[in-house]
């Protein structure tokens, strides 16, 4: 399995000011979901931001490593070059439906935009039935108001009109948290389909381990800009190997279990005041001097200097 | 169907409104310090049985809701009334007047409607300097007294560099036919129509920058980006259409003014519209005219609010 | 911030000492200079009647801002109470006040000014009320949605709960919220009235025995060709001083918002 898409020790600031995201590495393959789990603050949002190159502020940039896609980087593209790749190659589907579409175009107007940008002009009708068929939507739905759906359609149209294109890879930016959890199965299923029937890469990035559990072959898990562990979802559920992740595991509510609720104690550090060493030092039940003042190295999928206890 | 019954409902909450300016107009005539009648006729010099006319016409001796229900019967008959300064009717002065005054004052708005969003949408889209040099521009037009504007234009280019004309909307020695004629009348045009326009283009312009600023930040746009779409298109499809409705809120205001909005160009470049007869009838203490001046501008500015109500139903579909 | 209201001090004290600065009746025209250009004795020329321009633009700054300040103050006192009382009561209350708000808000200010004067005859007590009873409605209109947001607001409970009783609420715990847009408000009244009332005199209604900018300009008119000091500079004033508040205005929303750039 070729890897699509390969993030190479990445790093995102904010121009003269903090890091977001301290130089993580990556890869998807064809037909893969890496899921990329995190707290909000982690930086996983960014680096979809940056995969794409449209950041939310004029500020915020790229300042190290590479992205490649299909082995070209992308950071080295010109604007409109970057431009082009964009809904073609890599489709990306967003966290709350209602802000994300247009309130004044119609659904089937949504889908049209990205058949337009890349030149697509002829058969729009058709197509735009084709694109709302295979997110099990009836054509009906291109003539609608977003007003006139309900969350579940409106990621529907979304995911339709990101994945019109059929691009090589998908980014799915918490893609079920604005909805319903009933709601929740279906989108995921959908994405799980047409994964697999498009040979997918999928980068989906969320915060519900739930959902990674469902969806995802691989797992990263990142806390404070940084990747902490990486390993198939199998692995990682069955022996997590870094505190946070074990944390994380912990607090996921759990009716069959006996003790009380776990709660990790402290909080995601802000950007601009990060801890030395590790980044997780200060949360750590597991610390020693060393994890105070040098940042663990990635080791066979985990960064802790504590890995082996 | 829904717009019909919005478009009927706001008519109904219209006409309440024109009433209640024409009341105001009557109250304006009764409480005038001194006899009403001789407040109508001002200082010119009537002969007395056209005074003692009046007072009959106008049933001075009846009780005021008589009054108020004879002046609104002839407002329903469009009769305004008077004029004694003109010795005509005062309907008859103002259809006159109506064409130039729309002339300049549609003129100017339009252009200002155009260059004002296209500019806005620049400032948004380019930011930087244009974007701080447009704002600037914008805050200093509209500090500037728009009569003032007019006579630094007049200086500039009437009297400065001899250019163009600095009063009237013709020579005077009538109008040319055809072609000629037009380019004249555009020529004389020019210089009230800009002083107008500058004003409204700052307002215009800053609303539309404000809105595109906004619309661009917004999620679904750059959702769009993230399809692929170019910012030309972002602009077009999607920044265009969510400012549309503040900007039409801004111009339909705007529009009801036209009447009177220029009463103070108008003045200075001695065009002659409802603006210089309203300056001229108030130098001659005409009041038939000047009230029936404010009910016309009122009236407008009513109908154009509520025309502008039903274009924002008529575009959103959302207010369903 | 600064800066304007640097200006806004420097522009008080023109106004407050014009009499002290150039003493005597600016309106009082002499035969020496007539329709003189820029020079000594005559920093900005003179009019065609000999009167100074400098000493009619100190004495004219002090009849806009008084114009520019009181209506202001008068449109804010209204709006305010208004405001307040539609937002708080709500129901039939809400709705008379909006109706007559919207009623004053259709009639066009300039042309009713203008005819008001012209029937009422020129004085600037006059002048100063017109204006204010056409710009409350607006300031009604934000006070109303503020408090009528704000008393749904969770510390408008608590203060219920605690028995206070209704107008002592909206006076210490609702109106200074309000007290930003307001301001904002306040400042762009005042730019507004200035060039109203620089627009009556223009056509000749302002007060004839006080010195003022419109009223020069009007005279500027027919004197063109031959004195364009008439019509420049008090022009600049009005504009600059317009400008001011406006900037003013600008900078107190940004104040209080200073993300909404």
């Amino acid at each position: 399995m070729t890897a699509l898409l390969e993030i190479d020790t990445l790093q995102v600031a904010v121009a003269g000011g903090p890091t977001l995201v301290g130089g993580i590495s990556l890869s998807v393959a064809s037909g893969q979901t890496l899921g990329l789990v995190g707290e909000s603050g982690s930086g996983k949002s960014m680096t979809a931001h940056a995969v794409l190159g449209l950041f939310p502020a004029p500020s915020i940039r790229v300042t190290g490593g590479a992205i490649r896609l299909e082995g070209v980087d992308l950071t080295r593209l010109s604007a409109d070059a970057r431009r082009r790749l964009r809904g073609r190659r890599i489709g990306m589907v967003f966290q709350d439906p209602s802000s994300f579409l247009d309130p004044l175009l119609t659904a089937g107007r949504h889908i049209a935009e990205a058949f337009r940008a890349h030149g697509v002009t002829t058969d729009l009708a058709a197509r735009i039935q084709a694109a709302l068929a295979r997110v099990d939507l009836p054509a009906s739905v291109a003539g609608r108001f977003p007003h006139e759906l309900s969350g579940g359609q409106r990621q529907r149209v979304l995911i339709a009109a990101a994945l019109a294109m059929d691009p090589a890879v998908l980014i799915a930016d918490e893609p079920t948290t604005a909805l319903d959890v009933t709601v929740q199965a279906g989108i995921l299923d959908l994405l799980r389909r047409e994964a697999a029937a498009r040979g997918l890469g999928v980068l989906l990035i969320t915060h519900d381990l739930g959902v990674v559990a469902e969806t995802c072959n691989e797992v990263a898990v990142m806390y404070a800009g940084r990747i902490v562990e990486q390993a198939t979802v199998h692995r990682l559920f069955r022996t997590p190997r870094h505190p946070y992740t074990q944390g994380l595991l912990a607090s996921v509510l759990d009716p069959g279990r006996d003790a009380a609720p776990f709660a990790m104690p402290g909080a995601v550090p802000p950007s601009h005041a990060m801890p030395a060493g590790c980044r997780f030092h200060p949360r750590c039940p597991l610390v020693v001097d060393q994890c105070r003042t040098i940042p663990p190295a990635m080791v066979d999928g985990v960064a802790c200097w504590r890995a082996g206890a | 169907m829904a717009l019909l019954s919005y478009t009927l409902r706001r008519l109904l909450h219209a006409i309440p409104l024109l009433l209640a300016v024409a009341i105001l107009n009557f109250c304006l005539i009764a409480a005038t310090p001194g006899d009403p009648v001789t407040a109508l006729i001002g200082d010119f010099p009537a002969p007395a049985e056209y005074v003692a006319k009046m007072r009959q016409d106008y049933g001075l001796d009846q009780p005021l809701p008589v009054r108020l229900g004879r002046y609104l019967q002839h407002l329903a008959n469009l009769d305004l009334g008077y004029s004694f300064a003109n010795r005509m009717p005062v309907s008859t002065l103002v259809a006159a007047r109506l064409g130039a005054t729309l002339k300049l004052t549609g003129s100017a708005l339009a252009v200002a409607a155009v260059l004002g969003v296209a500019l806005g949408l620049l400032a948004a889209r380019l930011g930087g300097w244009v974007d701080r040099l447009t704002r600037f521009g914008a805050t200093l037009s509209y500090a500037m007294p728009e009569f003032w504007l007019g006579q630094l234009l007049i200086l500039a280019f009437a009297i400065g560099l001899g250019w163009l004309p600095s009063q009237g909307a013709a020579p005077l020695r009538g109008a040319a036919a055809g072609w000629a004629g037009f380019v004249e009348g555009l020529r004389y045009l020019l210089l009230p129509a800009s002083a107008l326009a500058l004003r409204y283009l700052a307002l215009i312009a800053r609303i539309t920058r404000a809105r595109a600023v906004e619309v661009l930040r917004a999620d679904y746009v750059l959702a769009a980006r993230a399809r692929g779409a170019s910012e030309t298109r972002v602009l077009l499809d999607h920044v265009l259409r969510n400012a549309a409705p503040s900007v039409i809120t801004v111009i339909g205001y705007n529009a009801g003014l036209l009447l009177a909005g220029s009463a103070l160009t108008e003045t200075v470049f001695g065009w002659p519209g409802i603006g210089r007869l309203l300056f001229d009838s108030i130098a001659a203490r005409d009041t038939p005219t000047m009230l029936a001046i404010l009910l016309m501008v009122s009236a407008s500015v009513v109908i154009a609010n509520l025309l502008t109500d039903v274009l924002h139903r008529l575009l959103d579909r959302r207010v369903a | 911030m600064r800066p304007p209201l640097l200006a806004l001090l420097m522009l008080l004290l023109c106004a407050i000492l014009a009499p002290w600065i150039m003493p005597g009746d600016p309106l009082a025209g002499s035969a020496d200079a007539l329709l003189a250009p820029l020079q000594s004795g005559h920093t900005l020329g003179t009019d065609d009647l000999g009167r100074d321009m400098l000493a009619m633009l100190l004495h004219g700054s002090r009849v806009s801002l008084l114009v520019g300040l009181a209506s202001s103050a008068c449109a804010l006192l209204v709006g305010v109470l208004a405001g307040a009382l539609a937002g708080w009561h709500g129901g039939w209350v809400d709705a008379l006040v909006m109706r007559i708000a919207e009623f004053f808000q259709t009639l066009p200010r300039f042309v009713l000014a203008l005819i008001v004067i012209a029937l009422a005859g020129p004085g600037i007590g006059k002048v100063i009320i017109v204006i204010a009873v056409l710009a409350w409605p607006q300031t009604a209109r934000v006070v109303r949605a503020e408090i009528g947001a704000l008393r749904q607001a969770a510390f408008v409970d608590a203060a219920r709960l605690a028995g206070m009783p209704g107008w002592v609420i909206v006076l210490r715990e609702v109106l200074p919220q309000i007290a930003g847009p307001v301001l904002v408000l306040a400042a762009l009244d005042v730019a507004t009235a200035i060039l109203l009332e620089a627009g009556l005199g223009f056509f000749g209604l302002g007060d004839p025995n006080l010195a003022s900018w419109g009223a020069i300009l009007n005279q500027a008119q027919q004197y063109l060709r031959a004195a364009w000091w008439m019509s420049v500079f008090p022009g600049l004033a009005i504009g600059l001083t317009v400008l001011l508040f406006n900037l003013l205005g600008d900078a107190v929303a940004q104040h209080l918002d200073p993300r909404g750039r």
